[in-house]
């Protein structure tokens, strides 16, 4: 391997026959000069040692090579002006790409759905940072302040530079919610008919006790306080649960269609360069019956993982039709209406406590019906604001 | 593991470089035959025989010669004068 420094200061190449590399090997030792000699006889040497070289090795035959490193290449291309021209353009695209972002990276702590990236990079791209944008227009500091007065969610923002990648590290904002408490006087009712389970009064006179039962709209805790309690009105607070009976139903048709897909075909293509969209296909033809799209977007990334600033963006329809109606068999209709029962059941108790469930099926003449009646135990009181009447 | 052993009247230094060994003799004063198995280096104190496989040699500053390759046998032979 050639040294760094030899590279730019030049150097050349000796080669001594193989029987001659003990005997070179010994008169540069004595010369005082260094060398890595190969096992073919060939040994690399500093444009300015080569005179020192020459004389050590005295009347040994070698061989040397012409000028190598930068220094060589210069003047081989000083007698090229084709080639001297390429490099020169070479070397302009070169600066005027290492002037550009290539690459927005954005580091950020864990994966929130509100702080996503494309939408980070979207405020980006407002504050002035984009993909394409010239590193010597960018004034980073200016940017962390436009980014960090337009975001909303983002407290702490850092743009440092790598080559031609810009890593951006952001910190989410903390807020601190005072909790505020709402004014007026009120009232808890029942927001359903149930057995009262347990209360809870912050605040309020409460109404009814635990084994009550109540219907929808009745009070619970009042914000009216009696005589022995002081008098007066407040705002009631407090928690009340109920033990309730509710009953999902979950259907599922014995016939149904299927959708039977055809050909895709491309509706658009379009290359986007630096944020420059070019359009290479545009098909606006319209397809028969229904049609799903598909967009899909292409990025071409290097092998380290940055990105390239071209994007290919396709747009495809997969056309499909309905099939006539099919039957379900028996057993299908019971798994597709558990499948449904259980999610709604899911959805519909969510946090509610589930004190006893009972789930029983029947065929109808439409296909089958899927019932479950569940005892839960649920907060039941409800806010109602007093009004001066 | 690293061994080390003193050889009077001979100063080595031996470094592992991935697969294969460097191994620094000070001091020599000429080198006698090079050949990829074999390299017989001649220093103040007697010489040195170095045999092995791909052995390749290089001159440093200080008359430090340094071999290189898959060295397997390595013989000091003392000159008595």
């Amino acid at each position: 391997m050639i040294r760094p420094d030899r590279w730019i200061l030049g150097y050349r190449v000796f080669r001594v026959p193989q029987e001659e590399i003990a005997r070179a090997a010994t008169a540069l030792l004595r010369a005082g000069l260094s060398a890595n000699i190969s096992p073919d006889g060939r040994f690399a040497v500093s444009s300015f040692r080569v005179r020192r070289t020459k004389e050590a090795l005295g009347s040994l035959s070698y061989e040397i090579s012409p000028l190598c490193g930068l220094p060589g290449f210069a003047l081989a291309l000083w007698h090229r002006p084709g080639a001297l021209a390429a490099c020169l353009v070479l070397l302009i695209l070169a600066l005027i790409g290492a002037d550009r972002v290539w690459d927005v990276r954005i580091e950020r702590d864990g994966e929130d759905p509100d702080f996503s990236s494309a939408a980070l990079i979207g405020e980006l791209e407002s504050a002035g940072l984009s993909v394409g944008a010239r590193w010597s227009r960018i004034d980073r500091d200016e940017v962390e302040a436009s980014f960090l007065s337009s975001s909303p969610t983002v407290g702490w923002i850092s743009i440092t530079r790598t080559g031609t990648v810009a890593h951006v590290k952001i910190r989410k904002k903390t807020v601190y919610e005072t909790e505020e408490r709402p004014e007026g006087y009120a009232n808890i009712l029942a927001a359903e008919d149930c057995v009262i389970e347990e209360i809870t009064v912050t605040r309020g006179y409460p109404v009814v006790s635990v084994g009550d039962t109540v219907r929808k709209g009745d009070l619970l805790i009042s914000g009216i306080l009696p005589a022995e309690a002081g008098g007066g009105f407040c705002r009631a607070e407090g928690s009340v649960l109920g033990r309730l009976h509710e009953s999902v139903q979950a259907n599922c048709a014995r016939l149904h269609s299927e959708k039977e897909y055809g050909r895709e075909e491309y509706r658009s293509i379009s290359l986007e360069i630096f944020n420059f969209p070019i359009n290479i296909l545009k098909n606006s033809r319209n397809s028969d019956g229904n049609c799903v799209i598909i967009e899909e977007t292409r990025v071409l990334s290097l092998p380290g993982g940055a990105n390239l600033p071209f994007r290919l963006s396709l747009t495809r329809a997969l056309p499909y039709r309905l099939t006539d109606p099919i039957p379900y068999s028996d057993e299908e209709l019971v798994r597709i209406a558990s499948s449904r029962l259980s999610s709604e059941v899911a959805r519909r108790f969510a946090g509610a406590d589930l004190l006893s469930i009972r789930v029983y099926g029947e065929f109808t003449a439409d296909g089958y019906t899927m019932t479950a009646e569940a005892g839960i135990l649920r907060e039941v009181g409800q806010i109602a604001e007093l009004t001066e009447n | 593991m690293t061994e080390k052993r003193t050889i009077p009247h001979f100063h080595l230094e031996a470094e592992r470089q991935g697969g294969s060994v460097s191994l620094s003799l000070y001091d020599a004063e000429a080198v006698s035959a090079v050949s990829p198995e074999w390299i017989l280096v001649k220093m103040k104190g007697g010489e040195i025989s170095i045999r092995g496989e791909r052995l390749s040699v290089a001159v440093l500053e200080n008359r430090r010669l340094s071999v290189r390759g898959m060295i397997r046998t390595l013989e000091v032979l003392y000159d008595p004068a």
